[in-house]
């Protein structure tokens, strides 16, 4: 008991540090053909997922699961996409291969696209599955094969809204994107994390019809006409909903800094804040942004907590 | 059709061209690392193929960066990810079912220290850290766990200025943690 004892959480990081620097090598080896083992069987589990429910929906016509997809029309003439041609051309002849292709390139956007719309990990997932599911018995009637990606956003839109109805809720597409580090983790670019937080929070003081334009556009990176395609209006309508909604952004993105950083300095934003959870809402964007306009002290501040890689 | 990869984003010159030897080259790093945290072989096994499973998930994303050093770095940041949500469900079972097994890390041996106070003082430690969020987090984990700043650095695949400062900023914050968790203490 000679030595003392680290006092404070500041010491033992240290010690903790020295310890695990002495320990290094002591660390077990791990079985990386274990690893590798594992990481394909999930794969082709994954596979098999979308293949083994391709053969179920070829082989129960007139089932409800049909029925479902009849209701799902899927407007023919809006479809976009890009470079997919081939992909197209396989799935449509039945290969299986062009399927669980397309898969690994579209399942983890769309997981997190309706992960922006359901409340429901379990359920987004099933939304990525039906899609993938439509994909594969109405892809033929596609006319512009090049436009695969915009189609397959627009199914899983569809089955998305039609499982919000289904749920009655519709008050769930305004609360939805309340994202957890899980969904961030299938869509991270690892680096901008905690931009990607801020504008997350920022997105909740949209409306729902904006939020889901900043979703696709900004979040999945769909051009101004593929939106369009997905939400079946004209490209030049898309373009004004996506300019709208960045203005409505780049507010909401003001209001949230100043009302993070602000409140020490304005007594009346403090005032307004009372009791604040610290999550943006609609009604609460127009009022700090009513105030922001004519208070000197926050518009300064808007000046300074805005960086301008966050100018959009 | 042949697995000709036509559409996928074209790699940066020097990334990886496949999940595999990503996994190949960062593994023994990530058993490190989550062994470390974890305190055992089973958890930290599971956290590195969870990881591994989730970075092939996503791999036209990770295919995509422009280095081989960015995609390493994703790598460890979800193995890091993975390895606190292991931790946590760990704890809700032992608050659950009131098991001891549960190891704090590794086992601890403080100079001068023994027994429960020294695993209450760490698990106070590693929960603080837990509590951190982000890069922060990122950092401080690594460091704990006895990379120098170089290292981390190189893992995370960003400057060691902004290692430095991370830490140094956690450091407060957990100054700050222990002085409230004093005073609880003594109220």
């Amino acid at each position: 008991m000679n030595e003392p004892r680290p006092g404070n959480e500041y010491d033992l990081l240290d010690w903790l540090h020295e310890q695990g620097k002495r320990r290094m090598e002591t660390a077990p080896e791990f079985d990386v053909e274990a690893t590798l083992r594992r990481v394909s069987a999930a794969r082709d589990a994954d596979r098999h997922a979308v293949a083994g429910i391709r053969e179920r929906r070829v082989s129960s016509a007139g089932s409800s699961l049909n029925t479902d997809l009849r209701l799902q029309a899927v407007p023919q003439d809006t479809v976009v996409g890009t470079g997919d041609r081939q992909l197209v051309a396989a799935i449509v002849a039945g290969d299986p291969e062009g399927l669980a292709e397309a898969y690994d390139k579209y399942a983890a956007p769309l997981y997190t696209y309706c992960r922006s719309l359901l409340h429901e990990p379990a359920d987004a997932a099933d939304a990525v599955q039906d899609t993938f599911v439509i994909a594969a018995s109405r892809l033929a009637g596609l006319r512009d094969r090049d436009q695969l990606r915009a189609w397959l956003y627009a199914v899983a839109r569809g089955e998305c809204r039609r499982r919000l109805r289904a749920k009655a809720a519709a008050s769930a597409l305004e609360e939805a994107p309340e994202m957890t580090d899980e969904s961030a983790d299938v869509s991270s670019d690892a680096e901008r994390a905690e931009l990607r937080a801020l504008l997350r929070e920022a997105i909740l003081g949209l409306n729902p019809a904006e939020q889901e334009v900043v979703e696709l556009q900004l979040r999945q990176g769909l051009d101004a006409s593929e939106v369009g395609d997905v939400l079946d209006i004209s490209r030049n309508h898309a373009h004004a909903l996506i300019s709208r909604a960045r203005d409505q952004l780049e507010i909401a993105l003001e209001a949230l800094l100043v009302a993070r950083t602000g409140r020490e300095d304005c007594a009346e934003l403090d005032t307004l804040l009372q009791g604040w959870d610290g999550h943006l809402t609609v009604l609460l964007r127009k009022r700090l942004h009513r105030h922001i306009e004519r208070c000197p002290i926050c518009t300064d501040r808007k000046r300074t907590a805005l960086p301008p890689a966050l100018l959009l | 059709m042949t697995s000709d990869r036509a559409g996928l984003p074209v790699p940066g010159r020097g990334s990886y061209c496949d999940v595999e030897s990503l996994i190949r080259d960062t593994h023994r790093e990530l058993g490190r690392i989550a062994f470390r945290y974890l305190g055992n072989y089973a958890d930290a096994e599971d956290a590195v193929q969870q990881a591994c499973v989730k970075v092939m998930r996503c791999w036209p994303v990770v295919a995509s960066l422009p280095s081989a050093a960015r995609q390493r770095a994703y790598l460890v940041r979800t193995l890091i990810n993975e390895t606190f949500q292991i931790r946590r469900q760990a704890y809700r079972k032992r608050e659950l079912f009131t098991l001891e097994s549960m190891d704090p890390g590794w086992v601890p041996d403080f100079p001068g220290a023994s027994g429960q106070a020294a695993k209450d003082d760490l698990r106070r430690v590693w929960h603080a850290i837990s509590s951190l969020s982000g890069e922060s987090r990122e950092v401080i984990l690594l460091y704990a766990v006895g990379y120098e700043y170089r290292e981390i650095a190189e893992k995370l695949d960003i400057a060691v200025s902004t290692v430095r400062s991370h830490i140094s900023l956690a450091r407060r914050r957990l100054a700050r943690a222990a002085d409230e968790c004093r005073e609880e203490g003594q109220a």
